[in-house]
């Protein structure tokens, strides 16, 4: 099918702007019934790429071609008029999107009803809570029938039932062959929703693809970002032993680009002694980025390393279970002598990754929920 | 699906339209509704303006034996009033609606004539109390509707023009705004407002008539007063705001395609 939006090689340099490009040498399709997601850093070009999908500003370089029906949602009260009443808004609303005035007509109580607001309608939307405005807007959105809907973070507002209710509604366009790109930092909802990722990092594409692989590498990313700032709280590892290789896979020995919460890591390490070295304790540490240690392990009970002479080798596998809740994270890796009087050797963030949500879940440790609901029973005698 | 880029469709025009009108009732709205009075206050400013000028130039002063003196200056009031506000909203109509143009791709002309088309909507309820005015005065003719007409759309227009050539500015460059607004100030003493400019000197009197405002306020005053129409000064105001729109619009949408990185 060919695509709604189609961007080639699209750059862009703001006039008047210190001339960084805010935007540079991005390809893009959004086909029919696909969800993409842009994420990235604050001002890593996302909310540009939305206004080059828009329209409302052309490309300083590359191509790009669209759809005639986009409608960008726009942000929570940009469109609305406070002293106005809900009603008037909507009629000014739907037509700056696009709407002829007899489609206004013809759907607005559908829209009124979509964002559940009959009973206010007619009040100046300044009365509005500002999940009423968002509810407003995003009803109007998408009742102007767009081929491409375009959505700037906006899906965080509003109370969680109508946040379903949105995410619904945009499952249910894209059912219908409309086409969506958004921007969120809401990780769960790009996961669930989006057909396809972007990562944007200072204006460029860093990684494409599998939405999951895109968010793995957003959590690389923000990992590395805060590497520059810590220091390691350990002693100086003397360095007898050299890691040649770690790899972290999953039990199956398949790599993740984004796990789930609950699931059981496997650590492989290939060791090798630069003198003769004792015996060591393996110890590994879990860290939430931003919140720190959040789990650590050292086997001091065994198994150890064995003792190797100077250019032997070893390979250490240690499995765990990854009962941590959505976020991004870092494994440290350490082998201290047996006798706790060295590190032989360390490494601080050996492997950076970043966990799903579970549907549902909150906090900071994943529950490993499960759930049984049996018919109630009758109650025990006297 | 991707079009190929044609020429905008004459429903696009009519959906503009409608959005240009849509907006024109909006600012409109939203200038009186939080006060008691409402639009009343359209009515109830100019009213007090007049009175007290009137009371002025006729008691006090008493230099103008201008006939009807007080729809005289209350016609002038209005509809200068219509012309200042016209040209400063829609100067800063872009920067105004900042919101708006960094997020929906509409026209941008858009924003200038529906601030335009807003202040119209008051002075077309103001010139029905210049009506009735001119009603009890009984200064009224057959020919006071065309005038009207012509009068109106002259005055909308040159509002317009000026306002689409200060805007595309304005985005740039946010003095203009306050250069404009200077302007008008100096200009509403170079406009027969408040005096009569049959009776200044003949010099005087052929200077004036560049004023492109003067063609509107003759129109405006032979349609409510049964003057005699100063046809020289209309012609040259027609032929201003005819120049004014050809180079005002070009201009605009030529800057347009970089409001919404700049606004």
């Amino acid at each position: 099918m060919s695509p709604l939006l189609e961007a080639r090689g699209i750059g862009k340099r703001y006039r008047g702007g210190d001339g960084r490009w805010a935007l540079r040498d991005v390809d893009l399709d959004v086909a029919p019934g696909e969800i993409v997601a842009v994420i990235g850093r604050n001002g890593a070009g996302k909310s540009t790429l939305l206004k080059l999908a828009s329209g409302v500003t052309s490309p300083s370089v590359g191509t790009i071609r669209r759809t005639d029906r986009v409608a960008p949602l726009i942000e929570v009260g940009a469109g609305f008029h406070p002293e106005l009443s809900g009603r008037e808004n909507v009629g000014v609303n739907a037509r700056l999107l696009g709407m002829r005035g007899r489609e206004v007509k013809a759907c607005f109580d559908d829209i009124v009803e979509f964002a559940e607001l009959a009973h206010v309608i007619d009040r100046p939307v300044k009365e509005y809570s500002s999940g009423m405005y968002m509810r407003l807007g995003f009803a109007v959105a998408v009742h102007t029938r767009p081929e491409l809907l375009l959505v700037d973070e906006v899906l965080a507002v509003g109370d969680l039932p109508f946040q379903v209710k949105c995410l619904d509604r945009i499952r249910l366009l894209r059912e219908e062959g409309v086409g969506v790109l958004f921007v969120s930092h809401n990780l769960a909802a790009v996961l669930g929703l989006a057909t396809r990722g972007m990562l944007l990092e200072k204006g460029e594409c860093v990684a494409a693809g599998e939405p999951s692989s895109v968010v793995g590498a957003y959590h690389a990313l923000l990992g590395a970002a805060v590497d520059a700032g810590v220091l390691s709280d350990d002693v100086a590892p003397t360095g007898e032993l050299v890691i040649d290789r770690c790899s972290v896979t999953d039990i199956d020995g398949d790599e993740v680009p984004l796990w789930n919460p609950g699931q059981r890591v496997r650590v492989t390490l290939d060791v090798r002694a630069e003198t003769d070295v004792s015996e060591g304790i393996v110890g590994v540490r879990l860290s939430r980025e931003g919140a720190g240690v959040v789990g650590g392990w050292m086997a001091s009970d065994g198994p150890f390393t064995p003792a190797l002479r100077a250019g032997e080798s070893a390979r250490v596998s240690l499995d765990f279970s990854l009962n941590v809740a959505e976020g991004g994270y870092h494994l440290d890796i350490a082998i201290a002598r047996r006798d706790w009087t060295a590190l032989q050797c360390a490494q601080d963030r050996i492997y950076r990754f970043g966990v799903a949500p579970r549907p549902g879940g909150s906090g900071l440790v994943d529950l490993a929920p499960e759930l049984d609901v049996a018919a109630a029973i009758e109650a025990a005698g006297p | 699906m991707i079009t190929a880029p044609s020429r905008v469709r004459f429903d696009q025009w009519l959906h503009w339209a409608d959005l240009t009108r849509v907006l024109a009732v909006k600012n409109f709205r939203q200038k009186y509704l939080r006060s008691r009075l409402g639009v009343l206050w359209a009515l109830l400013q100019p009213l007090a303006q007049a009175a007290v000028l009137s009371f002025v130039f006729m008691k006090i002063f008493k230099v103008h034996k201008v006939p009807h003196y007080p729809i005289y200056v209350l016609s002038g009031i209005m509809a200068w009033s219509f012309f200042s506000q016209a040209v400063v909203g829609g100067t800063t109509a872009v920067v105004d609606n900042a919101s708006l143009v960094r997020k929906v791709s509409v026209p941008k002309l858009t924003f200038p004539i529906s601030v335009v088309g807003g202040v119209l909507l008051v002075f077309l309820l103001q010139t029905v109390v210049l009506l009735g005015g001119a009603v009890q005065a009984g200064t009224l003719s057959p020919v006071t509707p065309a005038l009207l007409l012509l009068a109106v759309v002259l005055e909308a227009l040159l509002g317009m023009a000026l306002a689409i050539l200060f805007c595309a500015f304005q985005v740039f460059l946010r003095d203009i705004r306050f250069v404009v607004e200077s302007g008008l100030l100096m200009s509403f003493y170079l406009t027969p407002v408040l005096y009569d400019p049959s009776r200044l000197p003949a010099k005087y009197q052929h200077l004036l008539q560049w004023n492109p405002m003067y063609g509107v306020l003759s129109l405006l005053r032979a349609a409510l007063l049964g003057r005699t129409v100063n046809w020289t000064s209309v012609a040259i105001s027609a032929i201003v705001t005819m120049v004014l729109l050809i180079v005002a619009v070009p201009v605009f949408r030529h800057r347009s395609a970089d409001f919404a990185d700049v606004v």
